[in-house]
């Protein structure tokens, strides 16, 4: 029986007049993979972003409907750091600090309010081996992030993420910026990390979706037309435009 | 036929337009040479170390003139730093405001309300500073209300918009994705400003100060009306100074001689300054375009 | 750990609420010396003191006689001291500047033989014995002040004629009420207070600040008495307390008004910017600027076209890049010591409009390359292709299609730019000079608005007149900001 962590119920989003989503249904399970699929616009960056509040950020967007994490509604809790903490997201673009490399996977730590330099330290340490950096990166902690290559970047960046302790990891398309060796490792490294955490990934990348995902939810124009099994998604959807999707004729 | 003459039309306006183009070049040789010629002939009269590092200024002094010029240069220090106290908070927070927490309306709002302060002539900001806050610092702390700390609010007001606006650019040009990638950690939107958008606009806003320096350390006519000009070493905020530009104007009406000499020498001493703030101002920028 | 968040909670607040604060003190900043200006320069409210008192009436005595001032009706006062007409009367004051703002000489018409005192010798009286005669004298000239005996008022009928009100009377009071006393002295009467102690509301001295001694009011002229007495007080003729040697006391008044009016807009200044207006000083500053532009547009605009057009020569770009940068860098204080040695030493144009133009031009020149680039930069290249591909030349390109896209950028460059040489004052000073009558040609030495309002502050000749005269100056600056503005806002409204 599985645990769902996030549920959303009659979701909708509107951007002003603009409707992004529409009547989303859908519970996540934990320690699981969850791909998001679907032609660009579809709504599922959208949906992703709805989870830790992002979306926040754009003006004029509003939202209908219940979204919950862990039983609590995402939109009536008032401390939208503690949520985001919780919840924590990778970007498409690597987006690491114009700091060091250790204050990149301090920064959360210390914005939560760890200050003690050993507690700091062991953080980083473990943040960099999780992500299998640490060898690669440990004798120039004090070099600037931007010095790192594009797929070491995307780890540090994942390596932020877990830092502060989330529960769920959202990444949107991590891997459409890196080359295929940084893409295998970090498709390796989330098989790893779902031991621990709850993922849920938005990719552009069918093969990548049914390489690491355990459920997949299709998005179409603002809807979800299929969510289910990986596995049965990909084999036998019951759905005609997802078959179509998945055969890449269109999208 | 008719080919060459356009032609030569052709060229003839190249020919112009390559001169207008190089026009600033050729004044800022011009401005060098003449200050320097004029000025550096003091320097076989009377000791460049002296001249700098003394503070005794008794040009017109029969037996032994002297041209110490320290307490002008201290001068311009200290009212320099007393601006930069007031102005980059000042500057900076209204920065943020306009460019991190304020609506698009009221941003606009700020923008213009900068641009106006910096239009306004400096020698209304020194009738300002003659008129309101000198008698707010004689009210506060007695005296004649002519000190350092006047000159350098006057002065603060007037570089507010340079610092403001070179900053707000530098901080909207920091990339979105560093501030969701801070915000997506839990960060609150204050720690985000602070640790990352400001570390990220950190090169353009020290080249705002920088540049600021520069308006500052040249500024003449509201110094002149508010800072007292007495020519000793200024020893506090409230006490009297002369600066390097105010030195120039005192005299410049009846002085002779060596006299004049020296003001062209001090002259100097300020462009070297200036040039030092423009030089560094153009390594920072040239930085910045370069993405470093 | 919760107190920790607590605090982390209040000192988020406390930063938020000082980035908050220094937005709103910038606005506060400018709003304040914006309003404060305005409000100065637009109303004044002056208060002075003065020994005599304003008591409107239309005689004087004058040893047994009783006279009466009249003088042409083109004199705007309506009365005079008798102070003033002491002055006037022994040559000390021989024009009407110093008390009725206009710059008529003053010619003296007396009446047969009243005031016949022979120790005016320095001032030229003429003596008329016909009053018909005298009074025709002062209806056609104007400024001409006539005295005459009281009883011939009925005399004046012309209107160019008018009658001037004298004030000859002071207060006196009694020794012990303005002497020194507990480090304190009553230094002067507000003009309400006056009344009040006339009319008996006020009893005691130590009301209006001074000693605690009871008022007693004595009747006009009773100077001998008051001088006497203990906390006395009377109006007494000026002349009289001056030869008992009374004690007098000062009146303040307070005088409220317009400042900045039309006719100190459109009258000449005079007496170092005391008296007049500053319409000469707003002329010699439209003429810096025009004379100005007419050398840097060229040379600016010119510049910009090279740096946008032609950039294909790139060797030169970083130093001239260079140069603009430095040139824009340098304080205006250098750029007018090099136009004193430059301008006006060198090339010997001496201190005057074109050396001073010449400066101003320097300055401002890398404002409108700087400008000017940014409009030409936004001219699109398919309109620089269309054009070539058409078969027109780079320069037919630049003056048909590109310059006239970029013109809204351009002219807004220039008026800022002309903003700039408006504020312009350090550089001015030792290249323009100080003289604030109309230029009368390229050469002549001319004031213009900042160094005019710098020199009223400076030599502290009157603040009220700085007032207006920065007033002036925020006007012009304010058009030029809203033309600016205004521009570039439709023309990126067009641009999209």
């Amino acid at each position: 029986m599985d645990n769902y962590v996030i549920t959303a119920e009659k979701l909708d989003l509107f951007y002003n007049s603009f409707q992004a989503l529409y009547d989303i249904d859908i519970e996540i399970p934990s320690n699981r993979i969850t791909a998001l699929i679907g032609p660009s616009g579809c709504g599922k960056s959208t949906f992703l972003k709805t989870l830790n509040r992002m979306n926040d950020l754009v003006t004029g967007c509003r939202i209908t409907g219940s979204v919950k994490y862990n039983g609590r509604e995402i939109y009536a809790e008032n401390d939208v750091s503690l949520l985001r903490k919780n919840i924590g997201m990778v970007f498409q673009k690597p987006n690491p600090f114009p700091m060091s490399i250790f204050d990149n996977i301090a920064y959360g730590p210390r914005v939560h309010g760890v200050t003690v330099k050993n507690e700091l330290k062991n953080m980083v340490e473990k943040g960099l081996r999780d992500v299998a950096l640490w060898d690669e990166v440990k004798d120039r902690l004090n070099k600037s992030a931007l010095s790192l290559s594009g797929g070491q970047q995307q780890r540090l960046c994942i390596a932020r993420v877990l830092a502060v302790e989330p529960d769920v990891i959202l990444l949107d398309e991590p891997t459409s910026a890196l080359d295929p060796v940084s893409t295998s490792r970090i498709e390796d490294l989330l098989d790893k990390l779902k031991k621990d955490y709850t993922i849920i990934i938005v990719t552009h990348n069918m093969q990548q979706a049914a390489r690491i995902s355990d459920n997949t939810a299709f998005f179409l124009n603002g809807r979800i037309e299929e969510y289910n099994q990986t596995e049965k998604i990909f084999l036998r959807p019951e759905n005609r435009t997802t078959e179509e999707y998945i055969s890449g004729r269109f999208g | 036929m008719e080919k060459t003459i356009k032609n030569n039309k052709g060229k003839g306006i190249r020919i112009f337009l390559f001169l207008a183009a190089v026009m600033s070049v050729i004044i800022v040789i011009f401005i060098s040479f003449f200050i320097f010629y004029r000025g550096l002939p003091l320097f076989q009269k009377y000791s460049f170390l002296r001249f700098v590092f003394s503070s005794n200024w008794d040009p017109l002094n029969l037996v032994k003139a002297e041209f110490g010029i320290l307490a002008f240069i201290a001068g311009t220090f200290y009212v320099t730093g007393i601006t930069l106290i007031i102005a980059v908070p000042m500057g900076i927070g209204t920065a943020v405001y306009m460019a991190e927490l304020s609506g698009n309306r009221s941003a606009v709002f700020l923008r213009r309300t900068v641009e106006l302060l910096a239009g306004i002539p400096s020698v209304i900001f020194g009738f300002i500073g003659v008129t309101v806050i000198s008698r707010i610092i004689r009210s506060l702390f007695g005296g004649s209300g002519f000190t350092v700390l006047t000159a350098g609010i006057v002065l603060a007001l007037m570089i507010l918009p340079t610092i403001i606006s070179i900053s707000e650019v530098s901080i909207r040009s920091v990339q979105s994705e560093l501030k969701e990638g801070s915000l997506a950690l839990g960060a609150t939107h204050l720690q985000t400003i602070l640790r990352v958008i400001i570390p990220s606009s950190r090169k353009g806003i020290i080249a705002g100060i920088i540049l600021s320096i520069g308006r500052a350390v040249g500024e003449t006519m509201a110094v002149l009306m508010v800072a007292g000009n007495a020519p000793v070493m200024p020893d506090g905020v409230l006490s009297m100074t002369r600066t390097l530009t105010m030195n120039i104007v005192t005299d410049m009406g009846y002085a002779e001689g060596d006299h004049m000499t020296s003001l062209f020498t001090t002259a100097i001493i300020l462009f070297i300054f200036i040039m030092i703030i423009n030089i560094t101002v153009n390594l920072f920028t040239d930085r910045i375009k370069n993405g470093q | 750990m919760g107190n920790n968040s607590i605090i982390r909670k209040y000192s988020e607040k406390l930063i938020l609420f000082l980035i908050y604060l220094s937005a709103v003190s910038t606005v506060l900043v400018l709003f304040s010396i914006v309003g404060y200006i305005v409000y100065k320069g637009s109303y004044q409210k002056t208060s002075s003191l003065q020994n005599i008192i304003s008591t409107d009436r239309e005689y004087f005595n004058y040893g047994d006689d009783k006279l009466l001032i009249i003088t042409n009706s083109s004199i705007k006062k309506k009365s005079i001291s008798i102070i003033e007409l002491e002055n006037i009367l022994s040559g000390s004051i021989k024009d009407w500047s110093s008390i009725s703002e206009q710059r008529n000489k003053i010619n003296l018409f007396l009446y047969d033989n009243i005031i016949d005192r022979n120790n005016y010798v320095s001032v030229k009286i003429i003596r008329f014995h016909d009053i018909d005669s005298l009074l025709s004298k002062i209806s056609a000239v104007e400024g001409s002040v006539g005295i005459i005996p009281f009883s011939m008022k009925k005399e004046i009928r012309n209107k160019k004629i008018k009658i001037l009100k004298i004030d000859t009377d002071c207060i006196v009071a009694g020794h012990d009420v303005v002497k020194f006393e507990n480090n304190k002295k009553l230094n002067y009467i507000n003009e309400g207070d006056l009344e009040k102690i006339i009319n008996g509301e006020i009893k005691n001295w130590s009301v209006i600040g001074g000693p605690d001694i009871p008022i007693q009011v004595f009747k006009k002229d009773n100077i001998e008495k008051v001088q006497e007495s203990r906390g006395g007080i009377a109006v007494a003729d000026y002349r009289d307390a001056l030869r008992l040697n009374a004690d007098i006391i000062p009146v303040k008044t307070v005088k409220k008004g317009i400042n900045l009016s039309l006719s100190f807009l459109i009258q000449k200044p005079a007496k170092a910017g005391r008296v007049g207006g500053i319409s000469t000083i707003i002329l010699n500053t439209f003429f810096m600027i025009i004379l100005t532009l007419l050398f840097a547009v060229p040379v600016g605009l010119g510049g910009a076209i090279y740096l946008t057009e032609y950039s294909a020569d790139s060797r030169y770009m970083r130093i001239i890049r260079l140069g603009i940068e430095t040139l824009a860098g340098i304080p205006s204080i250098i750029f007018g010591l090099f136009g004193f040695i430059f301008f006006v030493d060198i090339l010997k144009m001496g201190i005057g409009l074109i050396s001073g133009s010449l400066t101003v031009t320097l300055m401002i020149i890398p404002v409108i390359i700087r400008t000017s680039e940014e409009a030409l930069r936004s001219v699109p290249d398919s309109y620089r292709e269309g054009s070539l591909a058409l078969g027109a030349g780079q320069w037919y390109t630049i003056k048909k299609v590109i310059i006239p896209a970029a013109r809204p950028g351009i002219i807004s460059g220039i008026i800022l730019s002309s903003g700039r040489a408006l504020g312009e004052t350090a550089a001015l000073v030792f290249t323009m000079g100080f003289d604030y009558r109309l230029a009368k040609g390229l050469k002549s030495s001319a004031r213009v608005l900042s160094v005019h309002l710098y020199q009223l502050v400076r030599e502290g000749i009157s603040f009220e007149r700085a007032f207006a005269t920065a007033l002036v100056l925020l006007v012009f600056i304010f058009i030029i900001n809203i033309t600016t503005v205004a521009l570039t806002s439709g023309y990126r409204k067009n641009g999209e």
